[in-house]
C-alpha cells in the first residue's frame, strides 16, 4: 500500500533496509579501533616520560630498569584494570537497564556496590582475615559483601518459575542501598581518622592495582559474567519492549531475566572488587553508546563494552595526569564528568 | 477447531489464605478463521484469558490446546511462530525506530545470534504495508500516536507470522479515526489472509462490525458464546454490565447496533 508520496518520503529518509550484519561489524571496528588506541597509548603517557626501547630492553636487570618497572608495573596493569573495569560497569549498566526496564538505572542501583562497600570498609576498619594467596582481604570482603547483597535483592524478587517484578527489585535495591549506607556510616563511626581515611579513599575508587595479580585474580569472575552476557542480547530487546510481549515472542522471560541479572551483578563485584565503586560508568557509557549506535542490544552490549573499556582508561589518564604529582580519584573524574550528563539525561527523558 | 482452551482456571496469589480467582473453568473454542470478540465487564478475567491462550501465563487447571497438542509442549519459539499477541498498550523503555519493532517479531524465526536477513525484511515491510505504517518506518516508535502504535504494534505481529492474532484492547484509548482505522484493517487480516483472531474489547459497537463470533464473560464465567447476530441482544448486554440498551440493524453499515444505552434499574 505504498503511495508514491510515501516511497518519496522514504528514499529522502533513506529507509532502504539496514543490513545489520553489516552496520555490527562496522561498529564493532570503529569501537575496537578506539578502545585498542585508547589502550595502547594510555600507558606511554604519563608524568614521568619513560623510553619505550629501554622499557622492552631485557638485556638491562629488571631491578635498575627504571622505564620497564614504571611501565609493566605502575601503567600497564593500571590501563589493563582500566579497561577490564570499565568494559563490566558499562555492560552491567546496559544490561540492568533493560532488566528494570528504567533508563536511569545503574549497576549501583540495586545495592551490589553498598553491600561491596560495607564489606570492604569492615575489613578496613575491624580488621579480618589474612590474604588468602594473591588476593588481599578487602577485595575479598567487598565480593562477598555484593554478593550477600545481589543475593538478597534476588531472593526478595522472584518467586520459582515467576518472573520477576522489577518494583520489587528497585524497591528492594533502593531500600538496600540506604540501609546499607547507614551501615557504613555506623562502621565509620567507630573508627579512627587512619581507617576512615583508608576507607573513604577505597570509596573513590581507584585503579592503581599494582601488578597483574589483583586482575587476575578477578578475570574468571568477569569471564563468567560476559559469557552470561553473551546469551542475552536479542532477549534483552524484547524484554525493554515489554515482559509480556517478549513472552509471546518466544523469550523465555524468566530465564533471561535470572541470567541478566546474575551475569551484571557477577561483572559489577568482579568490578568493584578490583577497583573500589566507580560511578557513573554504568550510566554515561550505555547511554552515550546508545545515541551513537542505537538501542538494539545486539550492537549496542558489545560496543559499551568496547567503549567503557576506553572511557575508563581516559579518565584514569586524566586523573593521574591532570593534576600531576597530585593523582585526582577516578571516581571523582568521572562523577564530575558523569553528575552534569545524568541531569542532563534526567531533563531530557522529562 | 484451531484453538481450545479447555476447562481453564486460574488464580493469582496463589500462595496466600485466599488466593484471587481470575477466571474459573472457563471452556472455549476458537474456530480456524474466526474473528472472535470477548466481551465482559472490567476485571471479568478477559485479559487473563488472552494471557492464558498465548500460553505466556499457565493456567492453575485445565489445558490450551493448539491443533490438537496442549500448548505447554510446543516450546516457546515454535509456539510464538503460531500464535501472536497484541497487548494494549506498549511502552519500550528505549527508543527503538519502527522497524526495529517490527523487525522484533522476527525473533521466534531467528537463532539466538542470528541478525535479520533479507527474508526478514521482506516480511517485515510487507507487514508494515499490510497496516499502513510503512512511511513510519524510520521514525522513532515513541514519536507516534497512539493509533499508529497500535498499527505499527500489530504489523510486528504479522511478521511473526503467526496464524492466530490475539488482541487486548486494541482500540482503548484511541480517537474515533484510529478506531475505524484498526476496525478496517483487522477485517482485511480476517477475510484476506484468514488470520484467526481473538480480541478483548469494551467497544460493543466495534465487536458487532468485526467479529464474528462473541464470548461473554462476566466475574471469571462464560456466561455465553455464539454468532454474533446469536448473542448481542439486549438481554446479554444488560446481564453483562447492568445497562439497558437497545440492539438495532443498521442497514447502512450493515451490522447490529447498540444504542440508548441507560443504567438498568
Amino acid at each position: 500500500m505504498t503511495t508514491p508520496q510515501s516511497a518519496a518520503v522514504l528514499q529522502a529518509a533513506g529507509a532502504a533496509p539496514r543490513p545489520l550484519r553489516a552496520r555490527f561489524i562496522a561498529t564493532m571496528l570503529a569501537f575496537g579501533a578506539l578502545a585498542a588506541v585508547v589502550c595502547l597509548t594510555a600507558p606511554l603517557v604519563g608524568t614521568t616520560s619513560i623510553n619505550l626501547g629501554r622499557a622492552f630492553d631485557r638485556s638491562i636487570p629488571f631491578q635498575d630498569n627504571v622505564d620497564a618497572q614504571i611501565f609493566f608495573v605502575a601503567r600497564l596493569p593500571r590501563v589493563v584494570a582500566g579497561a577490564l573495569v570499565g568494559a563490566a560497569l558499562a555492560v552491567a549498566g546496559v544490561v540492568f537497564q533493560a532488566l528494570l526496564r528504567n533508563p536511569l538505572a545503574t549497576p549501583f542501583t540495586l545495592g551490589v556496590s553498598a553491600g561491596a562497600s560495607l564489606g570492604a570498609m569492615s575489613v578496613i576498619i575491624f580488621g579480618g582475615f589474612a590474604a588468602v594467596g594473591p588476593l588481599s582481604p578487602v577485595p575479598i570482603a567487598s565480593l562477598l559483601g555484593a554478593g550477600a547483597a545481589a543475593a538478597l535483592v534476588y531472593v526478595l524478587a522472584t518467586s520459582p518459575g515467576r518472573v520477576m517484578s522489577t518494583t520489587v527489585l528497585l524497591l528492594a535495591g533502593v531500600t538496600l542501598n540506604a540501609f546499607l549506607s547507614a551501615l557504613i556510616l555506623f562502621a565509620q563511626y567507630l573508627a579512627d581518622f587512619a581507617e576512615v581515611y583508608r576507607a573513604s579513599r577505597w570509596l573513590m575508587g581507584d585503579l592503581d592495582v599494582g601488578g597483574f595479580d589483583p586482575i587476575l585474580a578477578a578475570l574468571p569472575l568477569l569471564v563468567g559474567a560476559f559469557v552470561g552476557f553473551a546469551t542475552l542480547p536479542s532477549s534483552l530487546n524484547l524484554l525493554s519492549v515489554g515482559t509480556d510481549l517478549a513472552a509471546s515472542r518466544g523469550v523465555d522471560v524468566a530465564r533471561t531475566q535470572r541470567w541478566a541479572f546474575v551475569s551484571a551483578s557477577l561483572a559489577t563485584s568482579a568490578a568493584v572488587a578490583v577497583a573500589g565503586p566507580i560511578g557513573f560508568v554504568g550510566i554515561i557509557v550505555p547511554h552515550l553508546v546508545r545515541l551513537l549506535v542505537g538501542a538494539d542490544h545486539r550492537v549496542l552490549l558489545p560496543a559499551s563494552a568496547l567503549f567503557g573499556a576506553a572511557f575508563l582508561v581516559v579518565c584514569d589518564l586524566a586523573a593521574r595526569t591532570l593534576m600531576a604529582p597530585v593523582e585526582i580519584p577516578v571516581g571523582v573524574v568521572t562523577a564530575l564528568i558523569g553528575g552534569p550528563f545524568f541531569l542532563w539525561l534526567l531533563v531530557r527523558h522529562a | 477447531m484451531s484453538l481450545t482452551g479447555h476447562r481453564l482456571s486460574y488464580s493469582y496469589h496463589r500462595r496466600r489464605a485466599q488466593p484471587v480467582l481470575a477466571i474459573h473453568d472457563v471452556s472455549v473454542a476458537v474456530a480456524t478463521g474466526s474473528l472472535t470478540g470477548l466481551l465482559g465487564p472490567n476485571g471479568c478475567g478477559k485479559t487473563t484469558l488472552l494471557r492464558l491462550l498465548s500460553g505466556v501465563e499457565r493456567p492453575t487447571s485445565g489445558t490450551v490446546i493448539l491443533d490438537g497438542r496442549d500448548i505447554t509442549g510446543f516450546g516457546r519459539r515454535p509456539l510464538a511462530r503460531r500464535i501472536a499477541v497484541v497487548p494494549q498498550e506498549t511502552h519500550p523503555a528505549f527508543d527503538y525506530s519502527v522497524l526495529d519493532m517490527v523487525l522484533m517479531g522476527r525473533h521466534p524465526h531467528l537463532g539466538a545470534f542470528e541478525f535479520e536477513g533479507p527474508e526478514d525484511h521482506r516480511v517485515a515491510r510487507e507487514a508494515l504495508e499490510a497496516t499502513n505504517t510503512w512511511h513510519l518506518a524510520d521514525r522513532p516508535f515513541s514519536a507516534l500516536s497512539g493509533g499508529e502504535k497500535q498499527r505499527v504494534v500489530i504489523a510486528s505481529a504479522l511478521a511473526q507470522e503467526a496464524d492466530i492474532l490475539l488482541l487486548d484492547e486494541p482500540t482503548a484509548s484511541l480517537d474515533l479515526g484510529a478506531q475505524l482505522d484498526i476496525a478496517a484493517l483487522l477485517q482485511t487480516l480476517h477475510r484476506e489472509r484468514a488470520v484467526t483472531m481473538v480480541m478483548a474489547t469494551h467497544d460493543l459497537n466495534f465487536a458487532a462490525s468485526v467479529c464474528d463470533t462473541l464470548v461473554l464473560m462476566k466475574a471469571g464465567r462464560v456466561l455465553g458464546n455464539g454468532p454474533t447476530g446469536n448473542v448481542m441482544t439486549a438481554a446479554y448486554v444488560r446481564e453483562l454490565y447492568g445497562v439497558d440498551v437497545d440492539v438495532l440493524f443498521d442497514e447502512r453499515a450493515g451490522h447490529l447496533m447498540v444504542v440508548g444505552s441507560r443504567r438498568a434499574r
